[in-house]
């Protein structure tokens, strides 16, 4: 910039701030296809020893998908805390973990991690599938009510609209055709479904408003990390013996250390890597354009899913066949993104206070 | 030594709630050097990405932009009206050590 040039200071502020937001919605987009890459992978690691197998019960299958989970937020989180740590922030971990905001992240992992996942494993077994991945599709639009309740966060009826369209797209892209089971627990299940959604929506706010005053690259990485050991640690026997099935989901972890559990274990640290970037970009994305833009963006998973797995089957390494009511919900969910991220100068007042 | 200080975007926040006049990057630089100077992550990048994130949720204001001797354009920070209301979040026990 020449000094010749008249130097308007307002203009110079808004294009900072405008540049900052528009990253964050980068971060949100960025979160929705790394979410959608590691859900394909990790589900090619759920088909595999000692993830299943033959002699398992199905309570054992159940704590399989939670092992996983635990795995995946550990290893996740320990990608992430190599990267704070090569950006030279490993004493930001202890200095963190002593402030109130650290210690909300602790709380909300409970609520994002253990509680919402267990709720869902759960309502899985109540409602199949088709029912309990409708009701997580909810969750962008319980957090976007939290948001505008709890964080002040401004949002026009545009992104409203563009919240509703991602969630009804996410839920006609998960859509599988019920398979005619009966399930006695319905209604507790689709309760449970509900809950979970809540769950991981109130994950979503409290993280936020902690990142108010602490490093988000910091805080998922704590989040992960925690969630992953009490998953493992905690949840992993309890769920075992109140389900009947004792302690297989720490025998599963033995398994990894086999040949035969080897190539599973990898995928799942492929997958971590993925999920790690995903939550990495999704914090950045909440704290940059807002909880409920940073939620709705991550939901495009189910949009960018539908061509990893496409490209993955015809790898060969994933069977897949899109349906049209997939394409629909794609299209829904593409619609929705647009709306919701239309007009970038929202982004320099993101909430009311 | 190293656990008694906050985390940096704390401090930043803290330090910026605690002065009166606006804020530039550099006497970040200068005021916190004593704190963090020996730390890899104490650079104007980092203190500006941390200055981003509490613009964003109005925890502190630009209230102006200024051009500096190399022509690049260096902004003023002040905290908000929110901000001041999450200054109850700086832990007073640090704080204290820190002074």
């Amino acid at each position: 910039m020449s000094t010749g040039v008249k130097f308007d200071a307002q203009q110079a502020i808004m294009e900072h701030r405008l540049s900052y937001g528009k990253k964050g919605i980068i971060c949100g987009l960025g979160s929705g296809i790394t979410w959608g890459l590691q859900g394909i992978i990790f589900a090619i690691a759920l088909t595999m020893f000692p993830f299943v197998s033959s002699t398992y019960s199905a309570m054992a299958l159940v704590i399989a998908g939670i092992v996983a989970a635990g795995m995946h937020d550990l290893f996740a989180g320990g990608w992430v805390a190599l990267y704070t740590v090569c950006t030279a922030r490993r004493a930001e971990f202890i200095r963190t973990l002593k402030t109130k905001p650290g210690k909300m992240i602790l709380l909300c992992t409970l609520f994002g991690g253990p509680f919402a996942m267990s709720c869902y494993t759960v309502s899985l077994n109540y409602v199949g599938v088709t029912y309990a991945l409708a009701m997580q599709a909810l969750f962008p639009a319980i957090g976007a009510v939290l948001s505008v309740v709890v964080l002040k966060e401004k949002l026009v009826p545009r992104t409203w609209a563009g919240i509703f369209c991602v969630v009804i797209g996410a839920a006609l892209v998960s859509y599988t055709p019920p398979t005619g089971d009966a399930y006695p627990n319905f209604y507790l299940g689709i309760f449970l479904a509900f809950i979970a959604a809540c769950g991981f929506a109130v994950d979503g706010i409290i993280a936020t408003y902690a990142m108010d005053m602490i490093d988000p690259e910091i805080s998922i990485a704590i989040r992960l990390m925690w969630s992953g050991i009490f998953i493992l640690v905690l949840l992993v026997p309890v769920a075992g013996i109140i389900g009947g099935a004792g302690l297989v989901g720490w025998k599963m972890l033995a398994g990894f250390f086999s040949s035969a559990g080897a190539l599973a274990g990898l995928l799942i640290i492929a997958a971590a890597f993925t999920g790690g970037l995903c939550w990495f970009c999704n914090y950045k994305a909440f704290n940059m354009a807002g909880a409920a833009r940073g939620m709705a963006l991550n939901v495009t998973y189910c949009l960018w899913s539908v061509g990893f797995a496409w490209l993955f089957q015809k790898m060969g390494f994933y069977s897949y066949s899109i349906t049209s009511i997939a394409i629909v919900g794609a299209v829904v969910i593409l619609v929705g993104t647009i709306l919701v991220v239309a007009n970038p100068k929202e982004l320099l007042q993101l909430r009311n206070n | 030594m190293m656990a008694d200080l906050l985390p940096l975007k704390f401090r930043i926040f803290d330090y910026i709630s605690k002065v009166k006049d606006e804020v530039m990057i550099d006497d970040i630089l200068r005021d916190l050097q004593n704190e963090y100077g020996t730390e890899r992550q104490f650079k104007k990048s980092m203190i500006a990405y941390h200055l981003d994130s509490l613009v964003g949720v109005n925890m502190i204001q630009i209230t102006t932009a200024v051009l500096n001797t190399e022509g690049e354009i260096e902004m003023k920070y002040k905290i908000t009206d929110f901000g001041l209301t999450k200054v109850k979040y700086i832990p007073i026990n640090m704080a204290a050590k820190r002074k």
